[in-house]
């Protein structure tokens, strides 16, 4: 499913050809007179809430979302609690429209206050086996999905997504989606909206299998949820770095919702060159110098770095021998890729200024960033010291030799601090 | 039966603050014969004495399976025990499917009473005229609830209703205190020994006349009649003088 | 039919024979509708049940009679929750009390869908007189056989509408008035007739006469100075409740008794069963009490 929640329940372009706005308002295209168009219902969300996140631990459920309410790109409302707790044992968490959402909550309210005629949830505690008594997250779920599913059918959906944490009957962690066609969903890890693209994978690497929960403890849960509301406010336009935070297990529902997002570090971004795959030249030593794959394969370590570069996709080198040791790994992937290759890379060359010539020492065995680095012919213009970024693609070194092109890799790779070498490169597949 | 102005209908006051339609209809309920109910910890027990009309017709079905976690049996108006059952029949088959969850007995219970109670406040309907015992297990334990055609609904340790049915109710008052730590098997055999004390000096339990539902802790509501009922009839009577073994042991 | 004679009417002292009782929504030749006196009969033979409004919150009482030793203990609870903040006790027939209740409900949720808040007490009591008093309007149905007694707290703190999900402006258009404080306690009492008035002390059911006489001594008119708080509201009604069962002291009963405090006390706003532990120290005051007026009287 697309992630902007705008394109949720439409045909593709691309599939259907353009949509047909004939029936529509005047307003949106349409060219009917009002008396005989079709009953519509809404057709889009108008205020909407990102994404929601949830990952199961040993004992309970921790769910994330953050608190902001756009009008399409417009961050308009900056304290909207999209978590909503339910009788001590679950929390609603709420993506897609924000009005849809108070109309479920109400439906909530509602649902409590018939929960609670038969007593409350604080006299059944007192019962033996009270709790137990009590609605779990799994009746709760079933519930909304009937009531998400019913909309849907009559053509008229509450444009939400929502993720429904807590315990079921059995004061077991419970975790199960429902959306606005009345799909439903379980796993040990759920993130809706945008957070199924980026905090899913990261969710799903702490905890790839409900066997996995077992191991993850409640510290372990808050600490994923917390990195992945970072990434998603990272990563995602219309999100903020305020944002709710519920845990629940047997001792209730813990619920904090004006959490701020610590740490942030977006040294990141500064690597970002647009989004998609590109395509750029990969170089490797010069004729003269160079040595076939073959014989660069002596020098790879014995453990194998096209193994760790698997494990791994992104690393950073620090010193020059690992940024030969990367360089070769990088040269055996392309190797690895099936022909034709076309190899799509980004190279980044930065050397901060302050370093003189007499100070640096390039000691790759290939030679070839150093060569490159004395022809440059920014070197010559700027004089040492002055170096900005410069690109790979405009600064073709002499010594590197177009080996190939390879679709879906990237590599990035940063000469950067006093006498300190990155390279940071990412094979993406 | 004389006349009394006051008993027509069921939306008309006596001047003692009476409904005498509804009063007359609990009086169908004695008419039907006997059913017992009983609840321990763990488990809750039905038992009821069938009736056929002519030696060559069939047994009245007495005890009717609602959901998998509880039954009802009934004592008066067996087709107004069936509207009553389709009732039950519905909304549990509602709650499963919209909440996923075995309706609590106490919910549909107070289902039937509001139902009961909209036929003796509006003309033109008439009360009920069956009572009904439901027994079951829910996720607040085993449950036993007791329905009259007033609406009037009570949640028992025990109970019995139909003919002669005062005999069953004075075993289970002498052997109350027994019921709430006992086994299955006991609590089925309670519930049988309670059966026995309303029936009239002539009768006897059978594998025929008798009916059994029993539901408990993780255990689903089963039936037992015929000769699934043969042991417990041998086992709870043998050896047994007249008059069963409470008098006995209490006097 | 000759029953109906105005003449032998306005001879008989009785309302009996005259054929003017048999119907609802009649009026007798003097202006009286006596299907309704009768329902009044039949809650004048329940339990009693009585309703305290305290300086910060309202108590419920019901005194219930063990028809039957094979009854499970504690539970068959009567009294009421309608919404969160509102609880309903009834004296009268059971069938009818759970028939109010079930009504009081659908307004209480139908207020909610409308408003986006809790229904006061005020509102509750006026639509269940209403609707009370439509049963004696017809001769299709007969009136409510019970007297129900309503008890909420409504919230002095603002509350949150329904669903609420941000916080608003805090000033100006739409913000929020400083300082201003309305809600508290309140108490009604709805009889067959769609009668209702509000009370500080309120009672019905067979001891209603003692029970009133027992609330007519405790300090609950603001009038008066300080009114009794909650927890002593607690333990005067389950007095109350005792003194009431004294004429009936033969059989069996159960006191169940409810409250609702304002939000800051002990049921944070809410209408709750009074704990175990309270009320059991309540009822053990009841019967100490009861003891030292035998005393007196011997």
């Amino acid at each position: 499913m697309n992630h902007l929640p705008h394109a949720w329940g439409r045909p593709r372009d691309d599939v259907y050809g353009h949509y047909n706005p004939s029936y529509l308002p005047t307003s949106l295209g349409g060219t009917q007179h009002i008396s005989s168009m079709p009953t519509s219902h809404t057709q889009s969300p108008i205020v909407t809430g990102t994404s929601v996140i949830a990952i199961k631990f040993k004992t309970g459920i921790v769910i994330a979302a953050d608190n902001l309410a756009s009008y399409g790109s417009l961050a308009r409302f900056t304290d909207v609690k999209r978590l909503k707790p339910f009788n001590k044992k679950c929390v609603v968490g709420f993506g897609g429209d924000v009005s849809d959402m108070q109309y479920i909550d109400r439906l909530l309210m509602s649902l409590d206050v018939q929960q609670n005629y038969a007593g409350s949830a604080k006299e059944m505690d007192e019962e033996d086996g009270g709790s137990k008594a009590l609605m779990g997250a799994n009746n709760l779920h079933t519930y909304l999905s009937k009531v998400m599913y019913k909309r849907r059918s009559d053509f008229n959906p509450l444009w939400n997504a929502l993720l429904v944490a807590g315990l079921d009957e059995k004061d077991a962690p419970f975790l199960a989606s429902a959306d606005l066609l009345g799909t439903t969903y379980s796993a040990p890890t759920l993130a809706t909206g945008f957070g199924a693209h980026l905090a899913q994978p990261l969710l799903r690497n702490v905890v790839p299998d409900e066997k996995a929960v077992e191991g993850i403890t409640r510290e372990k849960a808050v600490e994923t949820v917390r990195e992945c509301m970072k990434v998603l406010f990272y990563r995602d336009a219309r999100s903020m770095p305020e944002y709710s935070i519920a845990v629940i297990d047997g001792s209730g529902v813990e619920l904090k919702t004006d959490e701020k997002l610590e740490n942030q570090s977006w040294a990141f971004a500064e690597t970002i060159r647009g989004y998609g795959t590109q395509t750029v030249p990969v170089f490797v030593e010069d004729q003269d110098q160079i040595r076939t794959l073959d014989e660069m394969r002596e020098y790879l370590p014995e453990d194998g770095l096209s193994a760790a570069m698997d494990d791994h996709p992104f690393r950073t080198a620090t010193d020059p021998g690992e940024f030969r040791d990367i360089y070769l790994a990088a040269a055996q992937a392309v190797e690895r890729m099936p022909k034709p290759r076309q190899l799509e890379i980004s190279f980044d060359l930065q050397v901060d200024a302050g370093m003189g010539q007499g100070e640096h020492e390039f000691s790759y065995a290939q030679g070839a960033t150093e060569s490159w680095y004395q022809e440059s012919s920014v070197d010559s213009k700027v004089g040492w010291g002055m170096f900005p970024t410069v690109e790979m693609d405009d600064q073709v070194p002499k010594a590197w030799k177009k080996v190939g092109e390879v679709k879906g890799a990237t590599i990035e790779l940063y000469l950067s601090e006093q006498n300190e070498h990155y390279i940071n490169y990412r094979l993406i597949h | 039966m004389f006349r009394n102005n006051y008993d027509n209908d069921s939306v008309t006051f006596s001047p003692q603050g009476r409904i005498f339609q509804v009063e007359y209809a609990q009086e169908a309920v004695k008419q039907g014969s006997v059913v017992v109910g009983i609840v321990s910890k763990t488990h809750a027990v039905l038992a009821a004495l069938k009736r056929n009309a002519e030696e060559l017709s069939s047994y009245q079905k007495k005890i009717i399976p609602i959901d998998t976690h509880y039954g009802v049996a009934l004592a008066g108006l067996a087709s107004d025990a069936r509207v009553l059952s389709n009732l039950m029949k519905q909304q549990s088959l509602a709650s499963r499917l919209t909440y996923d969850r075995p309706i609590l007995l106490s919910e549909i219970t107070s289902r039937i009473g509001d139902r009961a109670q909209t036929n003796t406040q509006q003309y033109g309907k008439r009360p009920y005229g069956v009572g009904l015992l439901i027994a079951g297990v829910d996720a607040k334990g085993p449950h036993l609830f007791e329905f009259q055609p007033s609406g009037v609904t009570h949640e028992m340790m025990a109970c019995g209703i139909g003919a002669r049915s005062q005999m069953a109710r004075t075993y289970l008052e002498r052997n109350l205190d027994e019921f709430q730590g006992a086994s299955r098997e006991e609590l089925i055999k309670h519930a049988l020994r309670a059966l026995k004390d309303s029936l009239s000096q002539d009768k006897e339990l059978t594998i025929d006349n008798t009916s059994l539902g029993v539901g408990g802790v993780e255990e689903d509501f089963q039936m037992y009649e015929g000769q699934d009922i043969a042991s417990w009839l041998e086992t709870t009577f043998e050896n047994k003088p007249e008059g069963g073994e409470a008098m006995e042991t209490d006097s | 039919m000759d029953l109906i004679d105005p003449e032998r009417a306005r001879k008989q002292k009785t309302s009996i024979g005259t054929g003017y009782d048999l119907s609802n929504s009649v009026f007798s030749p003097d202006g009286r509708n006596f299907q309704v006196e009768y329902a009044v009969k039949a809650v004048e033979n329940g339990g009693t049940a009585i309703g305290i409004r305290c300086k910060d919150g309202v108590v419920l009482a019901l005194e219930k009679l063990v028809t039957s030793k094979l009854l499970k203990k504690d539970a068959n609870k009567r009294i009421a929750t309608v919404d969160r903040n509102i609880g309903v006790v009834h004296s009268g027939l059971l069938p009818d009390g759970r028939h109010f209740v079930s009504r009081a409900r659908e307004e209480a949720a139908s207020w909610r869908s409308t408003y986006k808040a809790p229904i006061p007490a005020a509102s509750l009591a006026n639509r269940m007189g209403a609707y009370v008093q439509a049963y004696t309007l017809y001769s299709s149905v007969r009136p409510f056989g019970i007297t129900a007694i309503v008890g909420g707290w409504d919230a002095e703190t603002e509350v949150d509408v329904d669903g609420a999900v941000g916080s608003g402006p805090k000033s100006g258009s739409g913000g929020k008035t400083q300082g201003v404080k309305e809600g508290g306690p309140y108490l009604y009492m709805i009889e067959p007739s769609g009668l209702y008035w509000g009370y500080y002390g309120a009672a019905t059911g067979k001891g209603r006469q003692a029970a009133k006489a027992e609330l007519e001594k405790l300090k609950l008119d603001p009038k008066d100075g300080e009114c009794i708080s909650l927890e002593e509201g607690v333990k005067e009604a389950a007095r109350i409740i005792y003194v009431a069962h004294e004429d009936s002291k033969d059989k069996e009963f159960e006191l169940e008794m409810t409250w609702i405090s304002a939000v800051s006390g002990p049921t944070e706003g809410r209408h709750e069963e009074v704990p175990k532990g309270l009320r059991e120290e309540a009822e053990r005051l009841a019967k100490k009490a009861l003891e030292g007026d035998d005393e007196m009287e011997e």
